[in-house]
């Protein structure tokens, strides 16, 4: 038997004295023959006064051979469990039997300068206790053993919950997904988007090992005498700074998770990822992520799985971003400083989320340090950074602050002829305050800010912005069960004004806006058993357009289309239950209802007929409020896992989404003036469903992850145009839009390394995604009704990723990214009219642009590593594009001067250097 | 809180395009479409009446047009009256003036020749007369000069409007000739032999297009029909523009828009993908062939405006791209002249060598400014 020399000892505890060795224990006469633990000890307790307690469980394998003639029931005991990992411990005339690990029976050697027993197992059980406060233990040391629960004197029998947060020792911020993981019983748990985890395991000592992102490993002792928490604080790797990475966290768990289809990327990873002028852009490194495409550079609109860009639903701390993007679509809106991690799920989608059929985008931003204050700053060729953040009282409430601002009008002087005259400005502003009112409360704040104003060589000026701001209520109701209560407001809005010629001077705006509420429960039933539930509700306001005149001489009409309103209610409940320790099935539906509300005229279409002006046969008033149209049903979210060995798992995936909210679009990319609509009687909500398989192995100690998923996926009703469709200002917009399905399928594989001096991952992907048109009665047919690839089909994309760090002070950074030339329509003949050659247009997108290949370098330099000192600093250079590839984002077909020409547009065609310097203080 | 911030600005501007545009020769796409495409207004004016049918040819065809001859083309209006037109060149069909009553309506039908005398006929459509044009100005801008119609239709019935234009203008050649070649004689030019100062004519490529439907009231002002270059050649001495103003119907409007859209308006970041609209004309036994182009009918409204060098600011009009191989030579003798260049005149003599023998001559094409124009004097020519 071991001692256990024991530090540390909670505050109050009860000491039964030892009866240690007593001269009087009687002695008895044994003889078993492959007997249960039931006949031992009913032999042994028929002899004697002792009484045992065990889990016939636990010890239902033990067989016991053993003949002893006159000896205590201690050296029986020890005779019988020697080497069998079974133990025992003696407390009086009580025998505690347990399987795997001993029973502390005893403090540490001279805690109480007491006689040290002479033989362990006849030692007393000692039962400590924390308070009766539950004040919850914070584990910072690693040797200690940490004593958790009361324990009475009795052994708990199966699983006890442990739990708690983990948090950065320095800055106090919670640390998302870490991973806790017990290698002895190989139960395990990661820490939730606030850092508290739940672990369950047996009765006994247990060594946790706990590592996180950007952190040391961590090492805590427990001894786990009851259900209890204890908080786990966790040092930075200092030598690496902040900035770099060596991310471990979720090795095991691309194998282990029951997820098909999802992708985490730190902001460390991110940054280490080249980027056209030096900015870190986190809708950039999506791109590089398998089973995702856009239609080219000008957009940082992207398509997961063949859905289209209005199909991922993009959330920066639980708040909608309906646009991402700053600078026409070149540059994403999210502030790299205060941005913590990105989550990209492109099959299964959790059941908390909905209202999009391809994706969810999840931007979860740092929360401020709560122990100083520190900021970062950075100078790059586009914008100016500055975040600053700190506690606002002692250690409980933090607040994060970050902003940045463009001075990209010398960008525009580069621009193509076409766009010389044009100005650019945009800014961006992030703020978040978490507070811990007490452990089971915390309290978290955020608001996000952005806008852009831009004028494109005219005299027509633009402008959006996008404004969210919501607070978030953690309340943990006890170990078990916790919820989150999110309320806020989302809204998004542009407009488009010229006033060079004063009689047709005009406004134009656009805006939509959401409140939503919602409430997200999380029971840890058992260890095998984890149930999320919840309610979700979005109020929807959308004004699709007003015209106004705009000076005195405008005789602009006012022109307004009726605002819309909706609600998007859901319930949802998810299920992840282990049916055996290889086979985990997780699943879970969601409920969601949509209404489409008044006041509103609604216009009625003959039935069976296109749905033209012509066949308008009347229009339908609805008060305010009235219920005008449902639209609902089940959405199911189902996946499951089957662990081969500790390397190697299968899993499969079937989920069904519906979308109400359409982005209608005309435009190849994304572009910032796009309207939104709410589906009505006469747009039917966009539907769609996946089934997905993949098998995950890790190889070389979890250091290398590899993946292959295949997946098929259905769309229907969404939205395409008709030829000559107007979509501003239309009042009747169900005339010129299309009901079209499409299908979708591919295969993704990846090759992930997240540890090493060499990191960085490899991706391939084969990839369709075709629409079809084949309804006649819609009024008209796309090719003739036959599937035609969509915008962003690119059949081959391959991607590498990597990062290799020479020292700790030096990494290099290479991004190659290759993919089929998505299609286009091109001209078949032409004709002469109206003074010029004109052309006329085959199929839609029977041919494809050439093919793409980039690759993009980077150097980063981090200062130098003293600890303390006023500021730390970084470079960044790098060469995007590196062979100048003019990788082609358009062809088009123009006339000049009477003679129509062909053209391929390319951006960013030659190699783009850049400069990128950052500092934290 | 530690602010010794140490702003360190490094700014490498990349000396280096953002973004290029480069010719593109799509694969070879052998579709041999053949479709008919009708361009054309039924006048219900004063004017005459004239119609041009062609066939599509291939993308990389060395011809545009391709006449569709010998077709039956008449005029028919919804009271069972037609009007035939006459083939006057190969593809174009015409009449003088019909004498079309306004309140008709009125359709095309086309019995082709190529195609098994296929018929084809346009959608009868109402007659919209085009608003008087008020007024036709211009602005002096930095790029140039913009020209713009002031119109309105005090019964807001317009909305939609298209124009089209006839440019002219004065030019000078490269160089000045002073002599003239009259077999192998070099002889002084006389005025009537002048070609120094000539006039060209182009019709406009684009097409114009402006609506008013958006506004409380029908009042098109300044819309604007084309912005001439400040460097071109068209405003080096005086400049002319002659404005054509057809009002269209909501249905006309959207497909000239779409062909605007589809071959004018592409190239930009956000362009709308390309669609095809089809026009008011119609196989009537095959309703999905194309048939490119739309019939209208209506009165047609005209004004022209004349502008002079005074207008416009001092150094317009640089440009000599289209003299940019021109070069003089010296020749020794007028028996060289001939020699070289034989009796035909491909040469023209300048003027004698100020500093020896000979005299200095350029090519026809940069001395002859009739080789680009006409040397008589327009007739609404005002100076």
């Amino acid at each position: 038997m071991r001692y256990f020399y024991i530090t540390f000892l909670c505050i109050v505890f009860f000491f039964k004295p030892a009866f240690s060795q007593s001269g009087n224990e009687k002695l008895i006469n044994v003889d078993f023959k492959q007997a249960t633990i039931a006949q031992f000890v009913a032999d042994i307790e028929s002899k004697t006064t002792y009484h045992f307690y065990y889990n016939p469980v636990a010890l239902d394998s033990l067989r016991i051979t053993l003949q002893a003639n006159q000896k205590p029931v201690s050296v029986i005991l020890e005779l019988a469990l020697f080497n069998t990992g079974y133990h025992f411990a003696i407390n009086g005339q009580e025998v505690f039997m347990t399987r795997g690990r001993e029973i502390k029976t005893e403090l540490s050697d001279g805690f109480f300068n007491n006689n040290k027993p002479a033989n362990a197992a006849q030692a007393n059980v000692e039962a400590f206790a924390v308070d009766d406060n539950k004040k919850v233990v914070e584990a910072t040391a690693e040797n200690k053993l940490y004593q958790i629960g009361v324990t009475n004197g009795t052994v708990s029998t199966g699983n006890l919950t442990l739990s708690g947060y983990v948090h950065n020792v320095k800055t106090g911020e919670a640390l998302v997904g870490a991973t806790i993981y017990e290698p002895n019983t190989k139960a395990g748990a990661n820490t939730d988007p606030f850092g508290h985890y739940i672990i369950h395991m047996p009765f006994g000592k247990h060594t946790l090992i706990v590592r996180a992102l950007g952190m040391k490993d961590a090492q805590r002792q427990v001894m786990l005498n009851a259900n209890g928490e204890i908080n786990i604080e966790m040092q930075e790797r200092i030598t690496t700074l902040k900035e770099v990475v060596v991310a471990a966290d979720r090795a095991a768990m691309n194998v282990q998770s029951t997820e098909l289809g999802a992708m985490k990327l730190s902001m460390a990873t991110i940054k280490n990822i080249p980027s056209v002028f030096g900015e870190a852009d986190i809708l950039r490194v999506v791109l590089t992520l398998p089973g995702v495409t856009s239609v080219g550079e000008a957009t940082t609109g992207f398509n997961v799985r063949g859905g289209s860009a209005d199909q991922n639903l993009i959330l920066l701390n639980d708040a909608t971003i309906y646009n991402p993007a700053h600078f026409f679509g070149f540059f994403s809106a999210f502030d790299p400083d205060v941005v913590k991690d990105i989550e990209l799920y492109k099959s299964s989608i959790p059941e908390k989320y909905g209202g999009r059929l391809s994706s969810v985008l999840d931007v979860t931003n740092r929360e401020g340090n709560k122990k100083k204050f520190t900021g970062s700053a950075g100078i790059g060729l586009l914008t100016s950074r500055l975040s600053i953040e700190g506690p606002i009282d002692s250690g409980k409430t933090s607040f994060i602050i970050g902003g940045r601002t463009t001075y990209a009008n010398w960008l525009l002087g580069l621009l193509p002829a076409a766009y010389k005259n044009s100005k650019a400005s945009f800014s961006d502003l992030t703020l978040g305050v978490s507070s811990e009112i007490n452990k089971n409360n915390n309290i978290y704040l955020n608001g996000y800010y952005s806008t852009d104003a831009f004028k494109l060589n005219s005299d027509t000026t633009y402008a959006y912005s996008n404004k969210t701001l919501s607070i978030k209520w953690k309340h943990n109701f006890n170990n078990k069960l916790y919820s989150v209560i999110t309320a806020g407001v989302d809204d998004y809005q542009y407009s488009v004004a010229s006033t060079a010629n004063p009689v047709n001077a005009y406004k134009f705006q656009f805006n939509i806006g959401q409140a939503n509420f919602k409430a997200d429960f999380n029971y840890y039933a058992n260890a095998k058993n984890s149930i999320d539930f919840g309610i979700s509700s979005i109020y929807y306001k959308l004004q699709p357009g007003t015209n106004s005149p705009d000076g005195s001489k405008s005789l602009v009409a006012l022109d307004i289309v009726p605002t819309e309103q909706a609600l998007e209610s859901a319930a949802y409940f998810g299920d992840k239950y282990d049916i055996t320790s290889k086979l985990t099935i997780n699943a879970g539906i969601r409920y969601s209802l949509y209404n489409y509300l008044g006041p509103q005229t609604i216009n009625q279409y003959a039935p069976g007929l296109p749905v033209t002006t012509i066949n308008l046969v009347d229009s339908v008033k609805y008060g305010k409020n009235q219920n005008i149209k449902t639209y609902g049903g089940p959405e199911i979210r189902v996946s499951a896992r089957y662990l081969i060995n500790n390397d190697l798992s299968i899993k499969a995936g079937y989920n069904t989404l519906r979308q109400y909210l359409h982005l209608i679009s005309n435009t190849t990319a994304i572009s910032p003036t796009d309207i939104y609509k709410l589906s009505d009687p006469n747009i039917r909500p966009q539907y769609g469903d996946q089934i997905s398989l993949g098998i995950y192995k890790n190889v070389v100690r979890s250091t290398i992850q590899t993946s292959v998923e295949i997946y098929y996926k259905r769309i229907q009703d969404y939205l395409d145009y008709k030829s000559g469709a107007t979509l501003v200002l239309n009042h009747h917009i169900e005339t010129d839009v299309l009901e079209t399905h499409g299908k979708a399928y591919g295969a993704e594989f990846l090759v992930k390394k997240d540890v090493g001096a060499l990191n960085g991952w490899v991706s391939y992907t084969y990839s369709r995604t075709l629409l079809q048109q084949s309804n006649p009665n819609a009024g008209e047919l796309i090719n003739g009704g036959a599937f035609y690839p969509a915008n962003y089909d690119k059949p081959h994309s391959f991607n590498l990723t990597g990062n290799y760090k020479f020292t700790h002070r030096y990494s290099f950074s290479l991004n190659t990214v290759y993919s089929t030339g998505r299609p286009i329509t091109l001209p078949i003949a032409k004709y002469f009219y109206a003074g010029s050659e004109r052309v006329y247009y085959s199929d839609r997108n029977q041919y494809r642009i050439p093919d793409y290949f980039r690759s993009d370098v980077s150097f980063n330099i981090e200062g130098n590593h003293r600890i303390h000192q006023l500021t730390h600093s970084s470079w960044t250079i790098g060469i995007y594009n590196l062979t100048g590839r003019q990788n082609a984002y358009s062809t088009f077909f123009t006339e000049q001067g009477g003679i129509i020409n062909g053209y391929k547009l390319s951006i960013f065609a030659s190699p783009i250097p850049f400069v990128n310097y950052n500092i934290t203080f | 809180m530690k602010t010794a911030i140490r702003f360190i600005a490094v700014m490498i501007l990349p000396a280096i395009l953002f973004s290029c545009r480069e010719a593109y020769t799509p694969p070879q796409i052998t579709a041999n479409s053949n479709y008919l495409v009708v361009e054309g207004l039924i006048n219900t004016g004063t004017d005459s009446t004239i119609f041009k049918l062609s066939r599509t040819v291939r993308l990389y065809a060395k011809t545009t047009t391709q006449p569709e001859t010998h077709a039956i083309v008449t005029v028919e209006s919804d009271a069972n009256t037609s009007y035939p037109l006459k083939e006057i060149t190969p593809g174009t069909y015409a009449s003088a003036a019909l004498g079309l009553s306004k309140t008709a309506k009125y359709r095309l039908r086309i019995i082709a020749n190529t195609n098994t005398h296929t018929t084809y006929l346009s959608d009868f459509t109402a007659a919209k007369d085009s608003p008087p044009i008020d007024s036709l100005g211009y602005t002096i801008q930095p790029n140039g000069l913009q020209v713009y119609v002031n119109a309105h239709d005090a019964t807001n019935n317009t909305r939609y409007y298209r124009w089209d234009y006839v440019e002219t203008w004065e030019f000078h050649p490269m160089y000045s000739s002073g002599l003239i070649a009259i077999g192998t004689q070099i002889v002084t030019r006389t005025p009537a032999q002048d070609i120094w100062t000539c006039w060209a004519t182009a019709a406009s490529t684009d097409i114009v297009l402006a609506s008013t439907a958006k506004l409380t009231q029908d009042v098109m002002y300044q819309g604007i029909i084309t912005t001439v270059p400040a460097v071109s050649e068209k405003v080096s001495i005086g400049y002319s523009i002659l404005v054509k103003q057809y009002a269209l119907t909501q249905d006309a409007f959207n497909f000239w828009q779409n062909i605007k859209k589809n071959t004018e308006q592409l190239g930009s970041i956000f362009d709308a993908q390309p669609s095809q609209i089809q026009g008011n004309i119609h196989n009537i036994t095959d309703s999905t062939e194309p048939v490119f182009g739309y019939v209208s009918a209506g009165a047609v409204q005209q004004r022209r405006t004349t502008v002079f060098y005074t207008s416009w600011p001092q150094g317009w009009g640089q440009d000599k791209s289209a003299y940019n191989n021109c070069a003089a030579d010296t020749l020794l003798t007028p028996a060289d002249f001939e020699r070289l260049y034989g009796p035909a005149p491909n040469l023209i003599p300048l003027y004698p060598n100020p500093v020896g023998a000979g005299l200095i001559a350029s090519s026809r094409y940069c001395a002859d400014c009739t080789v680009r124009g006409t040397n008589k004097k327009p007739s609404f020519w005002p100076l």
